[in-house]
């Protein structure tokens, strides 16, 4: 357990994003630099409406950063439909506070799917999912 | 910030303007301009970049025989096929406004990444095969080089069979020779042994000293005739040897130095002998 705190830490001190008030479900951790960075529904997803919804709800806030950091495996993540890479100088985006649909998958094989909600407070968020468990 | 200012939206026939755009500025060097493409690839989430990126990749790993670059080509082929099969996904293809390629393109994009991800493993193989195959041969002939055998150094030089054959013979008439020198010893000490004999008080051991006589007769006449036949064969073969290592060139005379006859000899009071030495 002390081995995979310090993976993770060392995962978020990588991508620059401060380890604080980390929400670590089953599959999916979530830090932020905010006290309520936002939180993790796992196995849901979002239509079309919804998207357009959250994203109108949500227009007048300032972009939040959003990293996907994988964890002893590959994939690809998508976010609200588009790829995000988890290495390099695109491998962050900014994205609304609000809802937002996220899938790693690796070819067939959907490792993690669910809604992402950030925080409004929140400037900088990272999902970290550990493909293996 | 990477993303915010391209979150409006994409349709297939813009991605393609942009792809165009991107392949035409594609730098003339294989590996920056694979990683052109990948970039490319990464900011867009447009398959077709990370396919183009996977092809260059194989290529230039099939021509300069790298498997490094083959498992990037693996690497760009698989997240092609990951957004194909996202994209092929008609919920996920509906819920989205991020639509780099249609959803039949998706389908045909992911398909052919898969089967390109699936060549680059067996090229990253061969090349692998090939590097240990090339290496295990550098190393054998490293070893033959460093330790060539004279043996094939020596079968290669023109005369040598003459000459071994010659020496063969020498050794053979010299021991003839050896045993004339003995049969006449023993021959002349058996008469000296009869002469100091008392007859007809001995008369006896004087028989004896006859027949051993006889016998050191023969043995001198059989060592002569052996030794005269092979000292003449075995000379006459090894001049004929040298003549023609002489004759063949500088390169292999130039061995004839390591290749010597040595003959030597003891002889006392009781025995005698001869040795003969070779280096060929």
């Amino acid at each position: 357990m002390v081995e995979i705190k310090l993976i993770v830490g060392l995962i978020v001190a990588l991508v620059g994003v401060p380890d604080t008030n980390a929400d670590c479900g089953e599959q999916v951790c979530l830090y932020g630099d905010s006290n309520s960075p936002g939180s993790w529904k796992p196995d849901s997803t979002m239509s079309a409406k919804q998207r357009q919804a959250e994203a109108k709800k949500h227009r007048k806030y300032k972009h939040v950063v959003l990293r996907v950091a994988l964890e002893d495996g590959r994939g690809s993540v998508f976010v609200d439909g588009r790829y995000l890479a988890t290495q390099g100088p695109h491998a962050e985006r900014g994205v609304k506070p609000g809802k937002h649909e996220i899938e790693v998958r690796d070819g067939e094989e959907v490792i993690a799917v669910g809604v992402l909600s950030v925080g409004k407070t929140a400037k900088a968020v990272t999902l970290v999912v550990h493909v293996d468990r | 910030m990477p993303g915010a200012a391209l979150a409006k939206g994409l349709k297939p026939k813009d991605a393609e303007t942009k792809r165009t755009e991107l392949t035409n500025a594609a730098p003339g060097d294989p590996r920056a301009a694979i990683d052109h493409l990948t970039r490319a690839g990464e900011e867009l989430g447009d398959p077709e970049l990370f396919l183009l990126a996977a092809e260059r990749a194989y290529a230039e790993a099939e021509r300069a025989r790298d498997p490094e670059l083959a498992t990037l080509a693996e690497a760009r082929a698989l997240v092609a096929e990951d957004i194909g099969l996202y994209l092929s996904n008609q919920r996920n293809f509906v819920a989205t406004d991020w639509q780099p390629v249609t959803r039949e393109r998706a389908f045909e994009l992911a398909d052919h990444a898969r089967t390109l991800a699936g060549e680059a493993v067996s090229l990253r193989e061969a090349i692998e095969r090939d590097r240990a195959a090339a290496e295990a041969e550098r190393r054998r002939q490293a070893e033959r080089d460093e330790t060539p055998t004279e043996r094939t150094k020596r079968e290669l030089r023109p005369g040598t069979g003459l000459v071994i054959g010659g020496s063969a013979a020498l050794v053979l008439g010299l021991g003839g020779l050896g045993l004339l020198g003995a049969g006449v010893a023993l021959g002349q000490a058996r008469q000296r042994d009869a002469e100091a004999l008392v007859i007809p008080d001995q008369l006896d051991q004087l028989a004896e000293l006859d027949r051993q006589g006889a016998q050191a007769n023969t043995l001198a006449i059989v060592g002569g005739v052996v030794g005269g036949v092979g000292v003449g064969v075995g000379v006459a073969l090894i001049v004929v040897g040298i003549k023609k290592r002489k004759a063949a060139g500088p390169g292999d005379a130039a061995g004839l130095g390591r290749h010597r006859v040595l003959m030597g000899g003891w002889i006392d009071r009781e025995t005698g002998g001869l040795a003969v030495r070779g280096r060929f």
